[in-house]
C-alpha cells in the first residue's frame, strides 16, 4: 500500500492562459487538493517538450501530470493542437520504457474549471499513489560508477 | 549572482497553513541566494519598499516572491524590481497561496511545497536573462462587435476620444435588446427615447464605420494589428438606394416570416424593417420566405420600390478591416421556457416570456400598445408573473442569477395597472434581488403603490381551465399551497449566452466560461480585458447585466482602448521566441508549425540557410521549441534550460558528478 | 551454392547497375553512391563511384548493409546518384519529405533487395552465403529484413533486378514487441537500465542515423541548452535515447542504421519502432513512403479521432 503520510514527487506543466488560471480558480474558491503536486508554468501546452517528461521521470518525478487550454480554445489558437499529437505519441512510448503510463497524465482544464482542475489533481494522485514510487535507475556500469562520487549534491551538475 | 527571496505571509491567507519564515530560512541555503525575508504583505507599500531596499544594501541581481498567482501581481512586482533599478524579467514568482496555502491542509506537508515551489523559483531565476521590449506602432482604429447598448455606447466612447470605429451587428439594425424593450427600470422612461438618439448619433458619427447585417469572419494579427474579415451577409437590397420607405413591406405578399424583433409575438413580412427607429433604418429580404428567392414567382418589392434597390441575386461579401483593438459587446439570448413543460412548454398561447409582454406592452409593438391575451384578444384582468424562469435552477445547467429579472417584472407589473387599470398582478419568487440606485423603492412601489401580490415560491404546475389558466405553486411565507387564476402568464425569461458566442471566441481566442460567457482577465482587477492583448469586454456578454452597469462597463473598455492607444506606439513582450544562428542548421521545422508565421527563413552570409524570428510577430507560445531538435529556437524567458532547471530543482534523485 | 545460369544473371544485374551508374554521371551526377567490395567476402562496403571506371567496381547483394542516404544531406547542393535498397528508398523519401534534400539533386538507382546479413550470425572471414542473384538464407538476415514492408524502393528513377515480395511474418511484423510489451513494467525498466548500462555514449548511433541532420548541433553535445550532462550515468545514457527516439518520431523509417553501428550490441531500434507503429496507428502515417506527406509532428487535425479525450474519463 502506499504510505498516504508521505507525498509522492508530482511534477505539472501547466499553460499559463486556461490551466494555470483553472489551478488559481481552484485556489480561490479553496478547493481542497492533496499536496503531491508541484506546477511549473508555460505558456502554452505546445511549449512542453515530451522530452522534459522524460526527463521528469528520469529525474525522479513519481507521476507527471501536463493541461493545457481545451481543443479549439488555445489562446495561441493551435499550440494544444500540436501538444495533443506530441503528447499522445509520448504516452504510447512509456509502456516500451518501463515507465508506467499511469503516471503520466496529459488533460485540459480552462480557467474556470476550478472544481475540474480539483478533481483532475485529486484522481491523479490517487492514481500514482496507487503506483508507489517510480523505480530508480541503478548504476550498471561499475567502472563508470567507480569514477563518481555516490553521495554527490546536485548543486551545480 | 545574488538573489533575494521574499516570502509572503498575505496576512493569514498564507501564514496560516504555511510556516513562512521557515520557507525563508531554506531559501537562504538555496544557490546565489543572498538575502530572504518574510514580510506580512509583500504587496503593500512597506512590502514593495523593502524590496527595493533589499536590492540596493545586498546588491541583489534578482528577485524571487513567494505570494499569490502571477497571474495577480506579476506586474506589479515587475513594476517593483524595475524601481530597484532591476530589470523587470530578473524576477520570478512563486506561487503559495492559490497553489499551496489556499489547497492544502496539512502545514508541514504545504511548507515543504512552498520551499520546493521557492526553489524551483530561484532554480529558474538564476538563469533568466534582461529582457527589453521593443516598441512598434499601432493602428488607431477599434472593432466593436456588437450594436447593443453596449456596443453603442463603446463605439460613441471611443469615437469622440478621436479614433475610427468599426461596428460590426449580426441584426439589420443596431439597438439590440434594448430597442425591444417599452421602458426601463427603475425610472420607467421610455427606452427608445434613451436608446434612439445615441443609435442617431452612431449613423451620424463621422468616425464610425457601420456593418449591420454582419459578422465577423475572422480574426489574424495581434494587438494593435489586428486583421478583421467582416462578412456583410446578403440582404437582397441595394442599402446605397434603399431610403427605408417601407413600400415593400407594406405590398408584401409572403406575411408568415419570423419576427424575432417582435419575439415571435406576430409574424413579419418577407420583406422587412425590424422597427420604425432602426439604424440604418433599410429592408432586409427573408431568403428563406420571400416568394421570388423561393419560387421565383413574386417579384412584387421590386415593382414596388421607388429607388430600384431590389437585387435578387445579392450574394454575400466580405470586408478586410485593420484595427488594433477589439472590444466584444454581443451581449446575451434570453432563455427559452420550453424546457419547463409544468409552465405549459409553449403549449398554452397564454403563457408568454418577459420580452413577448414588452413588445406587446410597447406602442410600436404588434398590439400598439395594447395588453390582450394572444388566444383572444381580450384584455386579461389577472396577470401572473413568474420570476427565475432559467435562472437559480442547476438542473436545467443554469445555476447563475440573471440579475435583472426582479426588476424588469416589478417594471412590468407597475405598467399592467397603467396598461389595464384594475388588473390584477401576481409575483411569484424566489427572492428578490434588487440592489442598485433606487432599485429596492421600486419593487416597494410596486408593491405598495400598484398592489401586486407577490408570493415567495415557486410554480409547480399551470394548466388550462375553462379559458382561463391555473397556477398552482407553494407559498413558502404562508407554508401553503396557493392557487391563481390567470388570464395571461408572463415567464421571467433569465439571460444565457448570445448564439455563436463559442464560435467568436475561438475565433478572438478568448476563454469561456461553462456557461458561455467570455471571461475577463481577473474577476476582481481586470474586469474589462481579456487575457488576449487587445480585446475588451462590455456589457452581458461577460455575464448578465442590466443597462447601466452594460454601459459602465462599455465606457470602461474604451477608456481601456483609448489608454492603450495614448502612446501611439506599443511595447512588445519580449517573451518571444529566438533562434541562435550558430546552432540552428536550417531544417525550418520552426517555420511550418509557427501559428503566427513569425518565423521566415533567412540566408545567412556564409550562404546557409537558417530560421530568423519576426519578433513584433511572435506571440510567444513557444510551439517552434518543441519541433527544434537542435534547441537552436528558444523562447525567452522560457527557454529549454529555464524549465529544466525547474524540473531538476523538483528531482530528489542527485546525479553522480565525475570528479 | 550458385548454379551458372545464376552466375550468368549475376552479371547481367551487375552491368545493368554500373550501366546505370555511367548513364547517371553522364546525366549530370557528381558522384554515384553504391557499394563495391569490402574488407571480407560478406560485405559490400560504401564505394563512391565519380567515374566511369571507379562505377566498374559497383556491386549489390545481401552484404550491401549500408543505408547510403546518410550521406545525401551533407552532399546536398550537388547532384549525385544513390543506390537505394526499399529502407533506403524511404530514408530518402522522408528526408524529401522534410524538404532537406531536392529531388532534381538525385538521381536514384532502385535495387530490390530479399534481405541483407546480420554480421553478428556470421563468422568472421566467412565466404559468403548468398549474392545479388541468390538470397542468403534466412537465419542469416537482419531479423529487420524478415519483417520488411518495403524490399522494393518506394522512390526510384531507374530500378534495376526482380521485384520482391514483402514479408509477412507469422504473428505480425511487432510479435517481438509484443512480446516485450507483455513482460511486467518493472522488468521492461530494468531491461533498459541493464542495456544502457554497457552503452560508451560513441554516439555512433546517433551519426549513422539518417535522419539526425543536426550534426555539429546534437543536444547531446552542447551545454546550452543542458538536456544531457557529460556524466557516465544510465540516466543520461538512457535519456539520450529518449530523445533520439522523440527526434524522430513520426520519421524513422526503421532502415537500423543506429542499431547496427552499436558497438555494444544495444538494441536501440526498438523503442523507435514502438513510435514507428504508434505513429501509424494515429495517424496512419508510415514514414518515408510519400515524399509529399506532411510529416505528423508538424501538423494537426481540429479533430483528432484517433486520440482519446484525455479528460472526459477524470473529473467531468
Amino acid at each position: 500500500m502506499p504510505d498516504p503520510a508521505a507525498d509522492l514527487r508530482i511534477i505539472g506543466f501547466l499553460c499559463n492562459w486556461c490551466s494555470y488560471g483553472g489551478a488559481d480558480t481552484a485556489g480561490v474558491a479553496r478547493l481542497a487538493q492533496p499536496t503531491d503536486l508541484r506546477i511549473v508554468r508555460v505558456p502554452c501546452s505546445g511549449r512542453i517538450d515530451p522530452l522534459f517528461i522524460a526527463k521528469a521521470f528520469y529525474g525522479g518525478a513519481d507521476g507527471v501530470l501536463v493541461s493545457g487550454c481545451h481543443p479549439r480554445d488555445c489562446h495561441y489558437s493551435e499550440g494544444n493542437y500540436h501538444a495533443r499529437r506530441r503528447l499522445e505519441l509520448f504516452l504510447r512510448l512509456l509502456p516500451a520504457l518501463g515507465i508506467d503510463p499511469g503516471r503520466f497524465l496529459y488533460t485540459w482544464v480552462s480557467a474556470s474549471e476550478g472544481q475540474r482542475w480539483q478533481q483532475v489533481v485529486a484522481d491523479f494522485t490517487a492514481r500514482v499513489h496507487a503506483l508507489g514510487p517510480m523505480p530508480r535507475l541503478r548504476e550498471t556500469d561499475l567502472a563508470a560508477a567507480a569514477l563518481c562520487h555516490p553521495a554527490a549534491p546536485q548543486e551545480g551538475a | 549572482m545574488r538573489l533575494g527571496v521574499f516570502v509572503c505571509h498575505c496576512g493569514s491567507n498564507i501564514a496560516a497553513t504555511v510556516d513562512c519564515a521557515a520557507v525563508a530560512l531554506a531559501a537562504r541555503a538555496m544557490p546565489d541566494v543572498a538575502f530572504a525575508a518574510d514580510s506580512v504583505y509583500t504587496c503593500s507599500e512597506p512590502g514593495q519598499e523593502a524590496i527595493v531596499a533589499a536590492v540596493a544594501e545586498h546588491g541583489l541581481d534578482g528577485v524571487v516572491v513567494a505570494s499569490c498567482s502571477p497571474r495577480m501581481h506579476e506586474r506589479t512586482f515587475r513594476r517593483t524590481v524595475a524601481r530597484a533599478g532591476l530589470n523587470p524579467y530578473m524576477f520570478e514568482m512563486a506561487n503559495i497561496r492559490e497553489h499551496v496555502s489556499w489547497v492544502g491542509r496539512d502545514k508541514e506537508r504545504n511548507t515543504a511545497k512552498a520551499t520546493d515551489l521557492v526553489r524551483m523559483a530561484v532554480e529558474k531565476l538564476r538563469r533568466n536573462r534582461p529582457l527589453t521590449p521593443r516598441e512598434f506602432p499601432v493602428t488607431r482604429r477599434v472593432l466593436v462587435v456588437g450594436g447593443g447598448v453596449a456596443g453603442i455606447q463603446a463605439a460613441l466612447d471611443c469615437a469622440d476620444g478621436g479614433l475610427e470605429v468599426v461596428l460590426v451587428e449580426r441584426a439589420s439594425s443596431i439597438g439590440g435588446k434594448m430597442a425591444q424593450l417599452d421602458k426601463t427600470f427603475p425610472t420607467v422612461d421610455c427606452s427608445s427615447c434613451v436608446l434612439g438618439p445615441r443609435m442617431v448619433d452612431v449613423a451620424q458619427h463621422p468616425g464610425i464605420t457601420l456593418h449591420a447585417y454582419s459578422e465577423v469572419a475572422s480574426v489574424s494579427g495581434w494587438v494593435g494589428n489586428f486583421e478583421v474579415a467582416v462578412r456583410r451577409k446578403a440582404t437582397y437590397v441595394d442599402w446605397s438606394k434603399c431610403t427605408g420607405c417601407g413600400e415593400c413591406v407594406k405590398k408584401c405578399p409572403a406575411r408568415d416570416a419570423p419576427d424575432p424583433f417582435n419575439a415571435g409575438l406576430a409574424p413579419a413580412r418577407a420583406i422587412n424593417i425590424p422597427f420604425p427607429q432602426a439604424i440604418p433604418k433599410k429592408a432586409v429580404i427573408n431568403p428563406a420566405h420571400c416568394k421570388q428567392l423561393t419560387t421565383g414567382k413574386c417579384g412584387v418589392c421590386a415593382k414596388v420600390c421607388p429607388s430600384g434597390a431590389i437585387d435578387y441575386a445579392m450574394t454575400e461579401t466580405t470586408v478586410t478591416e485593420k484595427v488594433g483593438a477589439i472590444i466584444v459587446a454581443t451581449g446575451y439570448e434570453l432563455f427559452d421556457p420550453k424546457v419547463y413543460g409544468q409552465y405549459g412548454g409553449g403549449r398554452y398561447p397564454d403563457v408568454i416570456t418577459s420580452m413577448q409582454y414588452e413588445r406587446m406592452l410597447s406602442a410600436s409593438g404588434p398590439t400598439g400598445g395594447h395588453v390582450l391575451r394572444p388566444s383572444d384578444g381580450r384584455e386579461p384582468r389577472s396577470v401572473v408573473f413568474i420570476q427565475c424562469v432559467g435562472s437559480r435552477d442547476r438542473h436545467i445547467g443554469r445555476p447563475y442569477c440573471s440579475g435583472f429579472c426582479c426588476m424588469y417584472t416589478a417594471k412590468q407589473a407597475i405598467l399592467t395597472r397603467d396598461h389595464v387599470p384594475g388588473a390584477q398582478t401576481y409575483v411569484f419568487y424566489m427572492d428578490i434581488r434588487s440592489p442598485g440606485k433606487g432599485y429596492d423603492e421600486f419593487i416597494r412601489r410596486a408593491m405598495e403603490e400598484y398592489g401586486v401580490r407577490y408570493v415567495r415560491g415557486r410554480v409547480s404546475r399551470i394548466f388550462p381551465k375553462g379559458d382561463r389558466l391555473v397556477v398552482r405553486g407553494a407559498d413558502t411565507l404562508m407554508a401553503a399551497q396557493v392557487q391563481v387564476e390567470a388570464d395571461l402568464v408572463v415567464l421571467a425569461v433569465g439571460a444565457e449566452h448570445a448564439p455563436g458566442a463559442h464560435e467568436l471566441a475561438a475565433t478572438l481566442r478568448v476563454s469561456i466560461d461553462e456557461h458561455g460567457f467570455f471571461m475577463e482577465g481577473h474577476p476582481k482587477l481586470r474586469p474589462v480585458e481579456t487575457n488576449t492583448a487587445g480585446v475588451y469586454l462590455a456589457g452581458a456578454c461577460q455575464g448578465p447585466k442590466d443597462i447601466p452597469a452594460s454601459v459602465s462597463q462599455a465606457s470602461a473598455a474604451a477608456a481601456k482602448v483609448l489608454g492603450l492607444f495614448a502612446r501611439g506606439t506599443l511595447a512588445s513582450d519580449p517573451q518571444v521566441a529566438l533562434v541562435d544562428p550558430r546552432r540552428c542548421v536550417g531544417c525550418l521545422k520552426c517555420l511550418k508549425t509557427c501559428p503566427f508565421g513569425a518565423i521566415r527563413e533567412e540566408q545567412g552570409r556564409d550562404g546557409a540557410v537558417r530560421a530568423q524570428v519576426v519578433e513584433t510577430v511572435c506571440q510567444g507560445c513557444g510551439v517552434c521549441c518543441v519541433t527544434c531538435p537542435q534547441g537552436a529556437v528558444q523562447l525567452q524567458h522560457f527557454t529549454d534550460d529555464q524549465i529544466l532547471a525547474e524540473v531538476e530543482a523538483l528531482c530528489r534523485i542527485p546525479l553522480p558528478t565525475c570528479g | 551454392m550458385s548454379t551458372a545460369q545464376d552466375a550468368a544473371s549475376l552479371e547481367t544485374l551487375r552491368a545493368e547497375l554500373r550501366r546505370a551508374a555511367c548513364d547517371a554521371l553522364q546525366a549530370g551526377a557528381e558522384l554515384v553512391l553504391g557499394w563495391g567490395p569490402g574488407p571480407d567476402p560478406a560485405t559490400l562496403a560504401p564505394l563512391f563511384a565519380a567515374s566511369p571506371g571507379e562505377c566498374a567496381a559497383l556491386d549489390f547483394g545481401p552484404g550491401a548493409v549500408q543505408n547510403l542516404a546518410g550521406h545525401l544531406r551533407a552532399l546536398a547542393g550537388r547532384k549525385v546518384a544513390v543506390c537505394v535498397k526499399g529502407c533506403d528508398s524511404r530514408s530518402v523519401a522522408q528526408l524529401l519529405a522534410e524538404g532537406l534534400l531536392r529531388r532534381e539533386e538525385l538521381v536514384l538507382i532502385g535495387l530490390p533487395c530479399a534481405g541483407v546479413l546480420d554480421r553478428t550470425r556470421l563468422a568472421p572471414g566467412a565466404p559468403a552465403p548468398g549474392d545479388w542473384a541468390c538470397a542468403a538464407p534466412d537465419e542469416l538476415l537482419d531479423p529487420r529484413c524478415l519483417r520488411c514492408r518495403f524490399p522494393n524502393p518506394v522512390l526510384a528513377d531507374v530500378t534495376i533486378g526482380p521485384g520482391r515480395a514483402p514479408r509477412e511474418p507469422e504473428g505480425g511484423p511487432h510479435a517481438d514487441l509484443d512480446a516485450f510489451l507483455a513482460r511486467p513494467v518493472e522488468e521492461r525498466f530494468r531491461h533498459w537500465e541493464r542495456e544502457l548500462g554497457r552503452c560508451l555514449r560513441c554516439y555512433a548511433c546517433r551519426n549513422a542515423c539518417p535522419l539526425c541532420v543536426c550534426r555539429d548541433h546534437c543536444l547531446a553535445e552542447t551545454r546550452r541548452p543542458g538536456w544531457l550532462s557529460q556524466s557516465s550515468s544510465v540516466r543520461e545514457k538512457l535519456l539520450f535515447q529518449v530523445i533520439h527516439a522523440v527526434h524522430t518520431a513520426g520519421r524513422c523509417t526503421e532502415c537500423g542504421q543506429c542499431q547496427r553501428a552499436c558497438p555494444v550490441d544495444i538494441p536501440v531500434l526498438t523503442l523507435k519502432r514502438v513510435l514507428a507503429r504508434e505513429a501509424e496507428a494515429l495517424f496512419g502515417h508510415v514514414a518515408g513512403t510519400d515524399p509529399a506527406q506532411v510529416p505528423p509532428l508538424l501538423t494537426f487535425r481540429a479533430e483528432e479521432p484517433t486520440i482519446p479525450d484525455h479528460g472526459a474519463e477524470e473529473g467531468r
